[in-house]
């Protein structure tokens, strides 16, 4: 098997170690309301769960940043369900990253159960839980590449369809919407390098340039003009259409 | 690498609110076309429920589906699945087959198995088994939803498993 070249060029050595995850994903993103940044303030605010801000879209990755982190609080200060619902919420998130990083379904859920693993056995170190959701994404790719380098080794075997990125065909698209399916259509009219960045920007808890660099390959500076240019081709080849 | 990295000027321009509706909608096209298995959250779940087990943790390292033929002509083609695991000190070779009342049978192979003893937690309820000389084990009547399977050393067992072995939980 091979890796494919399109996700964090730099290798696993590159990435962050989680436990150094103490920067704040969301710090610089609209969602998160706590700027104090002392752990000891997370108490109070999550115990009757942090409050989500009204103009948030749900849906948005932001709003699951929030609410991880008020689980994960809960989780951490003994509260029943703190941690059924911390797997619960971003379980299909690091299901798609995993997809995302060519792991094949059995190894997608095997990679999801051992971020959580991890979660739970190396969590101490993480100071803010706002960071949460971005330690276990940055955990579950990490261990992807380590595991896509061994098993490249153990069979140098020629790579198949199944090591490819994920990009679902639209073939399987009677499940979509006909809004969803114009949608798509459209998304896999765009270059290569525009289809990835917004997949891995769609999932990514935003902004994450750093997490975003590695595993597209871009350089941090031409993310955001880049993701502008992306989103601004999509827009206007869904001009004119009914897409909401 | 530590602290946040420098976000050049420009990169971190807003993206207005039709941008985070085309990005949802990209979500939930991945998730239509690729949806997270039912069952994941709670196979983390029960994952989690061994992680206070002083154990290795095993690793998936294959899990491929075959067509087992049919039992009769009026009888669906049966899958059959077979699942590899591996931590340091041992691998664990599992088949698994749907019998006719919905349960499951499990014919296992672990190295160096020999004696180790066999405990596969479900959801529900727990089931017991045992390898013989050769490594080899049987579970049948097995429930189907998540399980994981530990293996045990014993007195008799390789001294080279000191430590229980957990899989990770699979959708049996």
């Amino acid at each position: 098997m091979t890796v494919p070249p399109t996700l964090d060029p730099a290798g696993p050595a590159a990435a962050p170690g989680p436990a150094g995850e103490t920067d704040r994903p969301g710090a610089a993103g609209p969602a998160p309301t706590d700027a104090s940044g002392q752990p000891g303030s997370d108490h109070a605010r999550s115990a009757t769960g942090t409050p989500v801000p009204a103009q948030r879209r749900s849906g948005d990755v932001g709003d699951l940043v929030v609410q991880a982190a008020a689980a994960f609080t809960d989780y951490r200060n003994g509260v029943a369900g703190g941690i059924d619902r911390l797997v619960r919420l971003v379980s299909p998130l690091l299901w798609h990253t995993a997809r995302q990083c060519g792991l094949s379904p059995a190894e997608a859920e095997d990679s999801v159960q051992q971020a959580f693993v991890a979660l739970v056995r190396r969590g101490a170190t993480i100071s803010d839980p706002l960071a949460v959701v971005r330690w276990l994404t940055v955990t579950l790719r990490r261990q992807a590449w380590r595991d896509r380098a061994v098993s490249a080794q153990r069979t140098a075997a020629e790579p198949t369809d199944l090591d490819l990125p994920r990009e679902p065909s639209a073939e399987a698209s009677a499940v979509l919407t006909d809004e969803q399916r114009r949608l798509w259509e459209h998304v896999g009219q765009l270059s290569e390098r525009c289809r990835q960045l917004l997949a891995v920007i769609a999932f990514a808890p935003r902004p994450d340039y750093a997490a975003i660099a590695r595993s597209t390959g871009m350089p941090i500076g031409s993310i955001g003009p880049t993701r502008g240019r992306c989103l601004d081709k999509l827009r206007a080849r869904l001009q004119g259409e009914e897409w909401r | 690498m530590t602290g946040t990295p420098d976000v050049p000027a420009g990169a971190a321009a807003p993206m207005d609110r039709r941008d985070l509706e085309l990005l949802a909608g990209i979500v939930a096209i991945h998730d239509a076309l690729d949806p997270m298995p039912a069952m994941l959250p709670d196979m983390v779940l029960l994952a989690l429920g061994a992680t206070d087990l002083d154990a290795e943790m095993a690793r998936l390292i294959e899990s491929e589906s075959s067509l087992a033929g049919t039992r009769g002509a009026d009888q669906p083609v049966e899958h059959a699945r077979r699942i590899t695991f591996s931590s340091e000190h041992l691998t664990v070779m599992v088949a698994v087959e749907r019998n006719a009342d919905g349960t499951v049978r499990l014919d296992g192979w672990a190295a160096p198995g020999a004696h180790l003893r066999v405990e596969l937690r479900g959801g529900e309820r727990t089931v017991q088994g045992q390898c013989d000389a050769d490594g080899r084990f049987v579970l049948d009547g097995v429930p189907t939803g998540p399980a994981q399977l530990v293996l045990h050393p014993t007195d008799e067992s390789d001294p080279a498993v000191r430590l229980p072995v957990v899989t990770p939980a699979v959708q049996l």
